[in-house]
């Protein structure tokens, strides 16, 4: 139950955050977003990399990419 | 997308489609990529106090099939190696006083300072965890056993005495009561006759005597054993070594002083053990043979054999299996006075044996002798004199005590034959015949003084009376003897308790050694040998015009664990583009073994010692994985995205390498009875659901379901005033585990100019620990799960790191960082995080080169097709250095891949070798010959070719190359010559040794000669730096204390010089290649060579190379040829030997038995394609045959080679 109401809390939080953004930004206007540094991943091999290293060695992960894989640790 | 193009003009065209290629999450791009993009890239992780280390390969290229469809495909390999931890346990029970153990499990003087938690090994036994070296050997247990059971064995002694003096006293009364009622009848009976006929008395008198004389000379006869015996030892041998002296008093029941292996063996009523050596108290036998078939051993640490029956009766030695094989080492002798003397005594304890002569001669009691010689390997049958003995000493001609000389024998017994003595039943028979004589005669004559009816009468009164008060005085006995047994049964049964309980107590005295709250945790580390790890991933995407739909596979492989994934996901773009949604699903489906240790202990399989016997780990999970997210652009310079994902995982969720120390899962009382345990055997779940791994220590246990849900926020700004934009993310994670994390991350993306961005960040992370945590527990937990693992405590996480990112001409891109990570209990939020025991920090560092085919300078518009990168007619895949790029700024990417392989027979120069061979002669060095050969090697090379023309006569090649090889050994391909050589050597049989990592490194300059039409030559001049090691080790080095992380170097041993990464050396690789070219036909022909320039760090180098080698080949079609060349090689041997430890028992450990002179041929394919999408890439095959071989020494047939290429310039 705990994690529903998470789940919840969690869409509600996206949907007013959604609806605040929602001011119009004009195709020509897009030029800053469409910058590699502006892209959700710009270094996506070092993140990898790291999200690697990092669930190996914290409990957490997930949040970045969709599938699993071996740790290559112990 | 096309209808918008043809609305709008060019430049607002190409505005849109790039704003609009703004990224979903999942998703990232609504535009397929218009042509290939690759990337390749490393990255290291090492932390601090040599702890653990990684490497990680990386490739990927993204591959567009249509403007629709997009392929990616991915490739990982990450080595990992290092000391990690395994477990934790309360600092106050390290360097506890503890005994060095003697074989047979009793303390020895010294004093050695060890953990209470015995390390873990592969094999785990009752006997491991009691006797030899666990608990037992403690000095509190050690010193306070033995005065506890001294006290108590001296309390029943004198409680059993008392009760002892007490029955015999009881006994004597009755004894005398007896005799006094006898004598009385006696009496009556005598007067009665006398009163028939007064010759009556004096004639029984004088019968009486006669008989009584008779009796007495039977009294003397020396015992015999009972009947035919024999000594197989086949059951009942348990202990691996026997020092009881049977020479010296017994104990009461006849046997020897001393239990255990500090005993005596016994069987069928025989006694066997040593002769008391007074000059080495650690004298002893051996047990021999397997458990199907156990015999005596006797060699050179003892005073020799000697039996005996248990109550010192005598018999006859009739024979037995008496095997002295002459045996190398281990039994040279054979001069004339290598022999076994054999002494037969008359009484069964003979003391002082040893210090004697040894001759029977010497010895008063010696009533018989035999003589073998040394190598006598049969059935030996003794001569008559050992017919009547009452004990036999067998020992080493001229050794009554352990050798001090070095001198060294060996002999196995089996099969020892005793029988009665037939002198002595003879003697026993002949007296027995006297008693009936004089019986006879006694009655012959009572019959004539008398009525023999009235006689008879008297007679048979006088037994019923004798009879009646026999049974009367039988029966008081027989109850007076039970009620003895019986309270004394009770006394033992009383202080056996008491001694039983003051091991326990002793036991918990040293398991629960005070742990005031709050000692601090000490991890103890294990060492991990090199494993790598390899992920091939493939994804696609179809995209829609406002959704793109994804699916992705891959698996990943380790040599403990294998997970196979697939994802499936969604992104839909709307409100003109500014939002994007996305959804995605994967399932993860896992494989989980463990590594089983290399080489486990003879102790941990045998059957007397009561092992564990847990099934090897075969174990699966599974992960399901919702994600769900939405991108939305809030202004011109500000994007917000945000995931939730939901994952549930089950099955196997523990980590099969990390333990737990849990005090009082086993009882005290329960390692008692491990201790003692029952001749069923021991019942280990019975004991613990948990899996022992060593003394109170197990290996963890995680719940098998986990529930997690995590949400991921990131906001990105784009600062046009500083030409910058910073991102801020925010991770929230929860799972079912008890653990809530928080991670907060900044990054600052500077733009600079020359094409550099620069990337500062810092990251903090914070977590709460997982419910079943703790670094250790005083407690078993109710719900049976534990974990100590580091990673389920609470913690956080603190690092800075730098990213620097170079735009290159021509769509190149090289990325470079570092992150610093300060792992500590203390940085958790809101503090209470696990103590400082487990903080340590470690960095990354990271460098990734991105080559974007799109990104082509743009001449013409148009593709020029291949002649404007013509580097001449294609050449080999086997053939390196063989192209040059003909342009001025041109540059080649492509990426090689090299095969070879051995397998088969063993050769010398061109000639098959035998086994036999190999070991009188490949192995020079080693004393006894080779022990192995190679059964196969492999070599997998992955190079990176990059080449860049600065001019059109010079090309500069850089090839980094990753190495991967693999060698199985064969079974021992003879004896051992020892058993030392076996404990030394054996247990490689059949192994395979791995080593992959970096290869060494080659810069090359291609400078172009001759350049007609047609006709082409170009030099090489290339040297190769050193950068791959020549340290790949054989197995990981022991720690040097089981808290410390400093690896044992002493103990480092390397593998084979073929098993080395590069060659430690800067090798000059010069080269000479000549190609031409008319109409289809073309070809070539190249001289090349490696000179070593010095010798590496352990001061050897690898022979230096020559090979020549010419091709012809013909274009099939416009995109197709096919080559025919055939190379021939010389390679010198290894010059020098290493310095470092390294293996020995291996042709290829020799120097002697490297390089050669071959001859091979090749055929190649080679894919050039002219135009289109592919245009300008270039993949070839070849496969190159052996066909003639002249190796130098001794080495294994060679398979072949094959060679791929792929390259692309631009």
């Amino acid at each position: 139950m705990l994690f529903l109401t998470r789940w919840l809390n969690g869409l509600i939080y996206c949907g007013l955050l959604v609806c605040q953004g929602c001011a119009t930004v004009a195709p020509w206007e897009r030029g800053n977003l469409a910058r590699k540094e502006m892209s959700t991943n710009p270094h996506p091999n070092l993140n990898s990399f790291r999200d690697h290293i990092f669930s190996s060695k914290e409990a957490s992960q997930g949040g970045h990419s969709g599938a699993g894989g071996g740790c290559g640790c112990n | 997308m096309a209808a918008i193009k043809a609305d709008k003009n060019t430049a607002l065209a190409a505005l849109t489609t790039a704003a609009l290629s703004l990224p979903g999450l999942n998703a990232p791009a609504a535009i397929p990529a218009a042509q290939i993009e690759a990337n390749t890239s490393y990255g290291h992780y090492q932390e601090s106090s040599n702890r653990m280390r990684v490497d990680v390969y990386h490739a990927d290229a993204i591959i567009p099939l249509t403007d629709r469809i997009e392929l990616a495909f991915s490739m990982d390999r990450d080595t990992y190696s290092g000391a990690t931890p395994s477990f934790s346990m309360p600092a106050s029970m390290t360097n506890v006083p503890k005994y060095k153990q003697k074989s047979d499990g009793t303390p020895a003087s010294d004093v050695s300072y060890v953990d209470v938690i015995a390390a873990a090994s592969g094999g785990v036994t009752a006997a491991g965890l009691t006797i030899l070296g666990g608990l037992n050997g403690f000095q509190s247990f050690s010193d306070g056993n033995i005065a506890a059971q001294a006290e108590i064995a001296a309390n029943k002694d004198l409680a059993l005495t008392e009760l002892q003096n007490t029955t015999d006293n009881d006994q004597a009364a009755l004894e005398a009561g007896y005799q006094a009622d006898q004598v009385l009848l006696k009496n009556t009976y005598e007067a009665e006759l006398g009163s028939l006929n007064n010759a009556i008395p004096a004639l029984t008198n004088q019968y009486h005597s006669q008989v009584d004389a008779v009796n007495a000379k039977l009294a003397a006869v020396p015992g015999n054993i009972d009947s035919a015996r024999i000594m197989d030892f086949n059951k009942g041998m348990i202990q691996s070594a026997y020092a009881g002296f049977t020479n010296t008093a017994p104990i009461a029941g006849g046997g020897c002083a001393g239990s255990g292996a500090s005993g005596c063996y016994e069987q069928n009523g025989m006694v066997i053990g040593i002769v008391q050596d007074t000059s080495n108290p650690i004298a002893h036998l051996h047990r021999a043979g397997n458990i199907a078939d156990r015999a005596l051993q006797y060699h050179s640490d003892s005073s020799g054999i000697y039996i005996r029956s248990l109550d010192s009766k005598a018999f006859s030695l009739d024979s037995m299996d008496f095997k002295a094989p002459i045996n190398g080492a281990e039994n040279p002798g054979s001069g004339p006075n290598d022999y076994w003397d054999i002494l037969g005594f008359n009484t069964a304890l003979n003391p002082t044996l040893d210090l004697g002569t040894g001759d029977c001669a010497n010895y008063a009691t010696c009533v018989a002798y035999q003589k073998v010689k040394n190598g006598f390997n049969g059935t030996l049958l003794l001569n008559s004199s050992f017919s009547n003995i009452s004990a036999v000493w067998i020992h080493y001609h001229g050794y009554p005590q352990t050798p001090t000389d070095g001198a060294a024998f060996s002999m196995t017994l089996d099969n020892i034959r005793v029988s009665p003595v037939v002198a002595l039943i003879n003697e026993v028979n002949a007296y027995k015949a006297q008693l009936t004589t004089l019986s006879d005669a006694y009655n012959a004559q009572l019959a004539v003084l008398a009525d023999p009816a009235q006689l008879a009468r008297l007679t048979n009164n006088y037994t019923a009376q004798i009879s009646a008060l026999t049974a009367n005085y039988t029966a008081e006995t027989a109850a007076l003897g039970q009620k003895y047994t019986d309270q004394s049964a009770q006394q033992v049964a009383a202080f056996n308790e008491l001694a039983k309980q003051a091991a326990i107590s002793l036991y918990s005295e040293i398991l629960n050694s005070q742990i005031p709250t709050g000692t601090k945790a000490v991890q103890v580390f294990q060492v991990q040998p090199q494993e790598t790890r390899t992920s091939p991933q493939f994804s696609a995407r179809y995209y829609l015009d406002s959704t793109t739909l994804g699916i992705s596979g891959g698996l990943s492989d380790e040599p403990d664990f294998l997970s196979n994934f697939g994802s499936a996901n969604v992104s839909h773009e709307f409100n003109d583009k500014l939002t994007t949604v996305s959804a995605g699903y994967s399932l993860s489906s896992n494989t989980i073994t463990r590594n089983g240790s290399a080489h486990s202990s003879h102790h941990a399989t045998d059957p007397a010692h009561y092992p564990t016997d847990y099934a090897p780990l075969y174990e699966t999970s599974s992960f399901n994985t919702f994600n769900t997210g939405i991108a939305q652009v809030l202004s011109k310079n500000t994007l917000f995205q945000s995931t939730a994902t939901f994952t549930h995982q089950s099955g196997y969720l523990s980590n099969p390498y990390k333990y737990v120390y849990i005090r009082g899962e086993i009882t005290p009382e329960e390692y008692y009875n491990l201790w003692n345990p029952p001749a069923s055997g021991v019942d280990w779940n019975a004991i613990t659901s948990l899996e022992v791994v060593g003394l109170d220590l197990f290996r963890e246990v995680r719940p098998e379901q986990r529930n997690i849900f995590s949400l991921s926020n990131g906001i990105n700004q784009f600062i046009p005033a500083l030409d910058a934009s910073v991102h801020f993310d925010y991770r929230f994670f929860s799972d079912d585990w008890g653990i809530n994390s928080h991670a907060f991350e900044l990054k600052w993306f500077q733009s600079l100019p020359w094409g550099l961005t620069v990337t500062p960040g810092i990251r903090y992370y914070s977590q709460s620990q997982a419910y079943f945590f703790a670094p250790y527990f005083l407690a078993p937990r109710a719900d049976g799960y534990y974990s100590s693992d580091f990673r389920l405590s609470g913690f956080g996480d603190l690092s800075g790191g730098l990213t620097i990112n170079k735009q290159f001409a021509r769509g190149i891109n090289l990325e470079i960082g570092a992150e610093y990570v300060t792992h500590s209990g203390s940085l958790k939020l809101g503090g209470g995080g696990v103590g400082d025991y487990a903080n340590f920090n470690y960095y990354l560092a990271h460098a990734n080169l991105n080559v974007d085919l799109s990104a082509k300078p743009l001449t013409g518009g148009k593709h020029s097709g291949h002649h404007m990168h013509d580097h001449g007619a294609p050449v080999p895949a086997g053939v390196l250095y063989g192209q040059m790029m003909n342009q001025a700024d041109s540059i080649m990417v492509g990426y090689r891949y090299m095969y070879s392989g051995q397998s088969g027979s063993m050769q010398h120069g061109s000639h098959v070798v035998s086994d036999q061979t190999l070991v009188s002669k490949a192995c020079d060095g080693f004393p006894n010959g080779c022990l192995y050969r190679p059964a196969s090697m492999s070599m997998n090379m992955h190079m990176l070719d990059l080449m860049y023309a600065p001019t059109d006569w010079l090309n500069i090649m850089l090839m980094p190359q990753l190495v991967n090889m693999d060698m199985t050994m064969s079974d021992a391909i003879r004896p051992f010559a020892d058993t030392t050589e076996e404990t030394d050597f054996g247990g490689h049989g059949g192994a395979t040794h791995h080593s992959n990592d970096i290869g060494d490194t080659v810069l090359t300059a291609l400078v172009k000669v001759l350049d007609t039409k047609g006709q082409h030559v170009h030099v090489g001049l290339g040297i190769s730096a050193p950068t791959g090691s020549i340290d790949a080790q054989e197995s990981p080095a022991p720690l040097v204390g089981t808290t410390s992380t400093q690896v044992e170097n002493s103990a480092v041993v390397l593998q084979d010089y073929g098993m080395q990464l590069g060659s430690g050396t800067w090798d000059f690789k010069p080269s000479l290649t000549y190609t031409g070219q008319v109409n289809n036909w073309s070809w070539g022909a190249q001289f090349s060579g490696v000179k070593r320039l010095d010798k590496n760090k352990y001061g050897y180098n690898y022979g230096d190379i020559f090979q020549v080698t010419g091709w012809g080949s013909y274009q099939l079609c416009n995109w197709l040829s096919a080559s025919v060349r055939s190379v021939y090689t010389a390679q010198g041997d290894i010059q020098g030997e290493s310095s470092k430890v390294h293996l020995i028992t291996e042709t290829v450990d020799y120097p002697g038995n490297y390089g050669g002179r071959f001859v091979d041929m090749g055929f190649g394919l080679n894919i050039s394609i002219p135009e289109g999408h592919f245009a300008d890439h270039n993949l070839s095959f070849e496969w190159l045959q052996p066909v003639a071989t002249d190796f130098n020494g001794y080495q294994l047939e060679r398979t072949g080679a094959l060679a791929v290429s792929w390259n692309y310039s631009f």
